[in-house]
């Protein structure tokens, strides 16, 4: 069995009288690619800060490593490259002096790496953060997130708001992480094209809870986008055992569905209805159908 | 309602409860203004006009909109104001306007309502005009884009003090009131024009305005990295130097600059005192006059920059930490730690800083009446100090420098705190507690001198001690639950204070003892001033930073 990296246990988190993080557990393997995908205020980036130690666990644990990262967050920090939306850096900083703080923490930078970061990212060793673009920000950010090769790379919404050229660069860099052997990634984002690409697990959180948490290669085959003709129109969405979310009226419906395909047919002849068409879902058809409950 | 009334309601509604708390007192002010003068004892009326000054300040800065780090290089307009579809002249003449009116009819207000009907002497129009220059060249300064944030800095706080201190220098040289105004008034015209046109740049300019982020074209430099940090310590204290430690010399040395430059310009001499001789020692005014507030200049940079008066760029806009800083693999304890040293540096160049100016001021020459000339430190220390008084300079040099550490050092304490809010009233709080208890102190001035007392003062303090340090463990005992490998750390901290308190303690018991021995009659009678020097060796704050980091980064 491959070392784990990460262990969440029974998390619990509220906020208020609001439970952002509702007794989630996964674990997460030395080599994977976990991507994390959730609706905003799901609780994705609660979970990430946990991951990082800057939340403590009301309920359960969280352990990176086998380390507590509350605990211990030289321990754990050092291990982790971390790369968040609001490219939280210090504006005032030029590139040079980042990466010069930056390095200090890290026994493993590898300064030449960092280096061909930079000129591939167009840094200028002079130019002050604060004058840079929002991309040009994130892209120093993921340098920083990557110079020191970790065994973790933590990317939260690393994409979003940003143009196709700066995202590319972030998804090479994760694909290029992954070439690196016993390197793991947890990568969350809207963007699930970018997740379905580069991930080889998904988690799927939907109020503070885990909905769904498998293989990717299994996901696809287990959900399947079915359209379905009734023989008298219908009200209200039917009851199909392993249906996840409906869209239609009348006799036409669709139905993202999860399941044993044998077990569909009779399903639905039972509804007195009749496969139209029956296809694979996108990871994004998945996600919609999870968040957005039925439509009609 | 126009564009421009919106703008201004926009600038009123950020800070509402500021606008709401500071239109309250006012009006508690007038009222009582209109009530007999002996229902409202003097001590209590010099205490409620404490809140005016910050309170005015407060509000007049609402319409500066200071949104911004004075230190960062764009405009302090809000930037999503400024992208809205609203002409330039809506978005800079209703503030500049109202900012004038505020600043001035508040004074005018305040001065002839309160202060005068209390039977306390204000003069009325030349420090409304001083509100009204004071506001409209923050906003002429703030709204502008710079290319260098930190001349900006330096400038705003020059510009501010200089007009603040000019109206009070100017009345004390007998200038004419009418003369004052006259001079506030030529500032605060054309910076109402400089406001506008800065607005008009920040529209508009590509150096740190609002279109910069996309616009600035740059060659590509890639310098070879070296020169790293030996440790990730050394790293820390970097930091903490380029965002604190940097900031007290800098500004000493400004003020430095800014205190001897009228000793150029003011050439008036008077007699100091007499040769053993008899012969008059003629001296620059300047020179004698200004010369004691030298040591007092770091200490009150110290003290301002030790309450946050600089926005912290470690918490963001909501109050959480910025990603970057909290996840340093860094121990919070070792965070805590690096800041002192930084600030300990800062405040180690700016004694030696201070050092050098003094020891510059009494090199000034000074003339005898025959025509002699010498310098100020040998026609007056050399010739009046004995040992035991140079012995007594040096104690209070070291704990001057001693206390402008400390007045910095506290200021971790509000860097490190994970609300904003408390960070905002952070400083009006000892502000507040600092002024009240010094106006007691004045107030209550020959009972502390009176024997009689003595025990019921120290009986006093020993209680106030008694509530720091149980303060203080409870603290402590929270930290430790959070993280018990803290425990050390915490232990160092008491013992740390125990020493330097004891170092304190027997310090001021000495000086005190001196000045008895002078003549001076002592202000304070043992061990009141030895349990004083304990009450001001921070302890509380110190471990309060601690517990602020831990609770802000492991929320």
């Amino acid at each position: 069995m491959a070392e784990l990296i990460l262990e969440v246990k029974n998390l619990v988190r509220t906020f208020g009288r609001r439970r952002a993080i509702d007794d989630i557990s996964f674990t997460l393997e030395r080599g994977s690619v976990l991507g994390l995908v959730g609706q905003n205020g799901a609780g994705k980036t609660t979970l990430i800060k946990h991951i990082l130690g800057l939340l403590r666990a009301e309920n359960g644990s969280v352990r990176v490593f086998g380390l507590d990262p509350v605990a211990d967050p030289p321990g754990v920090l050092s291990r982790i490259g971390y790369l968040s939306e609001e490219g939280d850096l210090p504006l005032w900083m030029k590139v040079e002096e980042l990466v010069r703080y930056s390095a200090a923490f890290y026994p493993g930078w590898d300064p030449k790496y960092a280096e061909e970061l930079q000129k591939q990212f167009g840094l200028s060793s002079d130019s002050k953060l604060g004058a840079l673009s929002k991309g040009q920000r994130a892209r120093a950010g993921l340098l920083c997130a990557l110079a020191f090769k970790p065994e973790l790379l933590l990317l939260d919404e690393p994409s979003s708001g940003l143009d196709p050229v700066v995202r590319r660069d972030i998804l090479s860099a994760v694909i290029r992480t992954i070439a690196d052997e016993g390197r793991t990634v947890l990568f969350s984002s809207h963007l699930l094209a970018e997740v379905e690409q580069v991930s080889d697990r998904v988690i799927m959180i939907d109020g503070g809870r885990i909905v769904l948490n498998d293989d990717l290669s299994n996901i696809k085959e287990a959900y399947f986008r079915i359209d379905i003709r009734f023989e008298a129109n219908q009200e209200v969405p039917p009851t199909l055992p392993g249906s996840i979310h409906w869209e239609g009226k009348g006799k036409d419906w669709t139905v993202i569905w999860a399941g044993d395909q044998s077990a569909l047919t009779s399903a639905v002849c039972a509804l007195k209805g009749r496969i139209l068409t029956n296809r694979g879902v996108s990871l994004d058809e998945i996600f919609v159908a999870y968040a957005g409950g039925c439509t009609q | 309602m126009n564009s421009g009334m919106t703008v201004l309601s926009l600038m009123v509604h950020r800070f509402k409860k500021a606008y709401l708390f500071f239109s309250i007192y006012m009006g508690v002010l007038v009222l009582l203004g209109l009530t007999p003068r002996s229902w409202v004892p003097e001590p209590l009326s010099a205490v409620l006009c404490l809140p005016f000054g910050l309170g005015l300040l407060m509000t007049v800065f609402g319409f500066v909109n200071f949104e911004a780090d004075i230190a960062s290089t764009a405009s302090a307009y809000s930037p999503w104001l400024l992208r809205l579809p609203i002409k330039t002249r809506e978005l800079a003449l209703w503030p500049i306007l109202a900012a004038a009116t505020w600043g001035s009819l508040s004074w005018v207000i305040f001065a002839v309502l309160f202060v005068r009907p209390r039977g306390l002497d204000a003069p009325v129009w030349w420090p409304a005009l001083m509100f009204m220059a004071l506001a409209l060249s923050m906003q002429a300064i703030l709204w502008r884009p710079v290319k260098r944030g930190n001349i900006r800095l330096i400038f705003t706080m020059l510009l501010s003090t200089t007009i603040m201190l000019f109206g009070y220098i100017a009345t004390q040289m007998q200038v004419r009131q009418g003369v004052i105004c006259a001079i506030y008034a030529a500032i605060a015209v054309p910076s109402a024009a400089i406001a506008w046109w800065s607005l008009t740049l920040a529209r508009t300019s590509t150096a740190g305005g609002i279109r910069s982020a996309t616009d600035v074209k740059e060659t590509i430099k890639v310098q070879q990295q070296t020169n790293f940090f030996k440790s990730p310590m050394a790293a820390q204290i970097w930091l903490e130097w380029r965002r604190q430690g940097k900031l007290l010399p800098l500004l000493t040395g400004l003020g430095f600059l800014a205190i001897s430059l009228p000793m150029a310009a003011w050439q008036d001499k008077h007699i100091i005192g007499y040769t053993g001789k008899g012969q008059a020692i003629l001296a620059n005014i300047w020179l004698t006059t200004a010369f004691q507030f030298l040591p007092y200049i770091p200490l009150l940079f110290a003290t301002v920059i030790g309450m946050g008066a600089r926005v912290s760029d470690i918490r963001g806009t909501d109050g959480n930490y910025h990603l970057y800083y909290a996840t340093r693999p860094l121990k919070s304890q070792d965070m805590v730690r690096a800041k002192m040293i930084a600030i300990a540096m800062g405040v180690a160049i700016t004694a030696l800083l201070t050092a050098v100016v003094m020891i510059l001021w009494v090199s000034m020459p000074v003339t005898l009446s025959d025509g002699t000339i010498m310098t100020y430190f040998k026609a007056t220390f050399a010739r009046t100090f004995e040992r035991e008084q140079w012995v007594a300079i040096a104690m209070i040099v070291v704990l001057f420098t001693a206390w402008t550490w400390r007045n910095q050092s506290v200021g971790a304490f509000v860097d490190y705190m994970p609300s904003r809010e408390f960070a905002m009233l952070y400083p009006i709080a000892v502000t507040f507690i600092g002024v009240l208890a010094f106006t007691l102190f004045r107030t209550y001035n020959s009972e502390l001198r009176d024997p009689k007392y003595a025990q019921a003062w120290s009986a006093v303090m020993a209680i106030a001690l008694v509530i720091k340090i149980g303060s203080a463990i409870v603290i402590a005992r929270k930290q430790i639950r959070l993280r018990p490998s803290s425990k050390s750390d915490i232990l160092t901290t008491f013992a740390y204070w125990q020493g330097a308190g004891i170092v304190a303690a027997i310090s001021v018991g000495l000086i005190v003892n001196w000045m008895h021995q002078d003549g001076t009659p002592s202000y304070m009678f043992h061990p009141t001033p030895e349990i004083m020097a304990l009450m001001l060796v921070p302890l509380v704050r110190p471990l309060s930073s601690r517990l602020a980091l831990e609770l802000g980064r492991h929320r």
